[in-house]
């Protein structure tokens, strides 16, 4: 299958079929014109003095042509895309059948880009097929017509595109015409015709699309109400389970029959490296260019700092500002002018700083209520998916803490003995954090609460949450002595008389 | 968005962040967006017809002024409307929000002001020459649905995060599945449970069949056999 199948949204169904059209597009366009080209030159040929009503006939005969690419996309999906011999050879058999019902009843029918792979790629007698669309529409009807609408307008706004552009591009004189545009000064016929030209390649450019769209509407339909996402899953599956048993199948056979004891880890878990190779493989990665590295400029720079005679230059030159100023201040006007001049920069100074406490602090007044929606944080009842309320510990989880690792689960002891350390620090110190924190957050709010924790309390809970973390995320179990550790001193720093 | 050109067609894309985290973009087509914009043209346009009436009322004493004051006010809604709402909503005008789509970065990241100003100025471009064919004809050829002020700002439009289905698995006594199983495999086992509805019977039963190396049964026991796998996946015990 060339197009990805998954349970979609009748929208972005409809979007997966102009990603087709857009796909095939050229041989989309070729099946449509090989049967709406000669329609063109018939209404042409039938009605030649006016455009206006062979375009209506062309138009009517919409269904016929889409049968085409319809055939297109039915063969594509699955990796065939028809060459031109072949779509021409399949247009006279793809156009008789039922094209009484579909120039007449069906065509109003707005669903009917939907409805036509039904009848065109499923088969069956007509009593067959409205049980089946009866079944396959309940959703798919509305986003049918809401495309056809949407078509419609597409070719419309295509059209005029098109006019438009002749109309702005064509120069004047062309074709030894005097100014103005082209199209004024055609007979009216003409003028029609070049504009029912124009509608026509604007319906031939949106058709794929058009058709494509449909077919994605009731593919989705199908394959949701089929499984055939499902279907894929479920062989994938079983092919993998058999490759798996096929090598111990003798020892499995009896195994297979009997219920199995429950796998130990749903999770993801191909191997999991021992720390050291873990590391040696991490210093691998750093060691790629891309994380870093060192970086050599080179450019002039000043060796040392000025000399004593570039200073005595400099006082030179001072001497020389001086002189001047004590020359100039002879005049009042002068010393007038400068004092008027150091106000205004001085008022300046005073209104540029003024503006800018005003836009530091107006927003606040703007925006109270933000503000007190942040200072208001609600209190957490997890962190890090752990549930901190205090009543869902245990009386004593210290103790209960030390009963679990004397029972070989040390994941869970930890685990035990973090929580009910976080929701200590919840429940009585008033820490407060989002949901998403992370243990790093949460280690460095304590840190910053480390005046009315004590810094004693502050290293105990660093410890701890090294502990935690090398068994949660490393599956590192933490040595005796710490463990023990942990659970004697947990009381003195967080317990209910700490 | 430069994802190598796959074989097999689909209307999500991947984007890795910085983090190295893979978000899945579900991009919206040309239809979506013409139904989300033809409701903001609604809603302009009713904003204009109030507003005539009501400027209309206020000429007897404005005069002319009130006429100016028309123009102004159909200059700003028609350029800074979405600017506003993308700015505001999450890179939803109403019409977006109301068909659960909206503008995003084509990084993944939220539109930011500059993207919106750009995206949104070069309407102008993709109205062209008549009624935006230019950025019609630009959605349909762009593989990522982009009209020309999407591509010079590096927007794409996305539809919201929506789960199409329900998420309920039929209750059914737990069993843990006989053998580890990959995250997708244990996204196909619930998806198939919360379908379970959906499929006809002899299709739920086709189904189950080609499970039978891991169920080891046939027929509707192996359907059943599989909706306890279900429930013992979404934690039931």
């Amino acid at each position: 299958m060339t197009a990805e199948v998954r349970p979609r949204l009748n929208w972005e169904a409809v979007d997966l079929g102009f990603a087709m059209g857009r796909r095939w597009w050229p041989r989309l366009v070729l099946a449509w014109t090989l049967a709406a080209l000669p329609a063109l030159v018939a209404a042409a040929l039938l009605l030649p003095g006016h455009p206006w009503w062979a375009l209506a006939l062309v138009w009517w005969g919409k269904p016929l042509y889409e049968r085409g690419p319809l055939h297109v996309l039915s063969r594509a999906l699955f990796g065939h895309l028809p060459p031109a011999g072949e779509l021409a050879r399949a247009m006279p058999g793809l156009l008789w059948r039922q094209a009484l019902g579909a120039l007449t009843v069906f065509r109003v029918d707005p669903a009917r880009s939907f409805n036509r792979p039904v009848a065109q790629l499923e088969g069956g007698s007509p009593r067959d097929r409205t049980a089946r669309l009866r079944t396959l529409q309940r959703t798919a009807h509305g986003a049918a017509s809401a495309l056809t609408l949407a078509c419609l307008a597409f070719e419309l706004i295509l059209w005029a595109g098109l006019l438009a552009l002749a109309w702005l591009l064509v120069p004047g004189g062309v074709l030894g015409l005097e100014s103005g545009s082209l199209l004024d000064e055609l007979s009216a016929t003409t003028r029609g015709w070049i504009m029912v030209l124009a509608a026509w390649a604007a319906m031939a450019a949106v058709a794929p699309f058009y058709v494509a769209g449909g077919f994605a509407l009731y593919l989705n339909r199908r394959s949701r109400l089929e499984g055939w996402d499902l279907e894929l899953a479920f062989r994938r599956l079983a092919s993998r389970i058999a490759g798996l048993r096929r090598p111990a199948a003798v020892v499995l056979a009896a195994a297979l029959v009997l219920p199995l004891s429950p796998a130990p880890a749903q999770a993801e878990e191909p191997h999991l490296l021992p720390p050291a190779e873990a590391r040696k493989i991490i210093d691998e990665v750093l060691a790629d260019p891309v994380f870093g590295g060192t970086e050599t400029v080179t450019g002039w720079y000043p060796k040392k700092r000025a000399t004593g005679a570039e200073e005595a230059a400099g006082q030179v030159d001072l001497d020389w500002l001086a002189r001047l100023l004590r020359a100039l201040s002879g005049a009042a006007e002068t010393l007038g002018f400068l004092a008027e001049l150091v106000m205004w920069l001085a008022a300046a100074a005073a209104a540029g700083l003024l503006v800018i406490w005003i836009l530091r602090h107006l927003p606040r007044g703007w925006r109270p209520r933000r503000r007190d929606k942040k200072a208001a944080r609600e209190i957490p009842q997890t962190l890090m998916g752990l549930d901190v309320r205090p009543e869902s510990l245990p009386g004593d989880p210290a103790a209960a803490a030390l009963a679990l690792w004397q029972a070989g689960r040390a994941r869970e002891a930890l685990s035990l003995l973090y929580r009910a350390s976080l929701a200590a620090l919840v429940d009585r110190h008033g820490l407060r954090l989002p949901a998403s924190a992370t243990e790093g957050d949460c280690l460095r709010a304590v840190r910053a609460m480390a005046g009315r924790l004590g810094a004693d309390t502050t290293d105990f809970f660093a410890a701890l949450t090294r502990l935690w973390q090398a068994a949660a995320y490393a599956h590192r179990e933490p040595a005796p002595a710490d463990m023990e550790n942990a659970c004697g001193r947990w009381p003195r720093h967080f317990g209910p008389q700490a | 968005m430069d994802a190598p050109a796959s074989t097999i067609i689909d209307t999500h894309r991947a984007v890795e962040t910085p983090e190295g985290v893979e978000l899945n973009l579900r991009l919206a087509g040309p239809v979506v967006r013409f139904y989300a914009w033809g409701i903001d043209l609604l809603i302009r346009l009713a904003v204009y017809i109030v507003l005539g009436i009501v400027l209309g009322i206020l000429s007897i004493g404005l005069g002319n002024v009130s006429a100016g004051l028309f123009l102004v006010a159909v200059f700003l809604l028609e350029w800074f409307y979405p600017v506003y709402f993308e700015l505001k909503s999450a890179g939803a005008t109403p019409g977006k929000r109301r068909l659960g789509i909206r503008v995003l970065r084509d990084d993944g990241t939220e539109v930011d002001a500059g993207a919106s100003v750009i995206r949104n100025l070069l309407r102008a471009a993709d109205f062209l020459p008549l009624f935006y064919g230019f950025g019609l004809a630009a959605m349909l050829a762009d593989r990522d649905f982009r009209r020309l002020g999407d591509l010079a700002a590096g927007t794409v439009v996305v539809y919201r995060e929506q789960t199409p289905l329900p998420d309920t698995v039929p209750e059914a006594p737990p069993l843990a599945p006989p053998a580890v199983l990959t995250t997708a495999e244990q996204h196909a086992l619930l998806q198939y449970a919360e379908r379970a509805g959906e499929l006809s019977p002899e299709r739920a039963v086709e189904l189950a069949d080609l499970l039978q190396p891991l169920t080891g049964e046939r027929g509707e026991t192996g359907r059943r056999r599989l909706l306890q796998y279900a429930n013992w996946l979404v934690g039931r015990r």
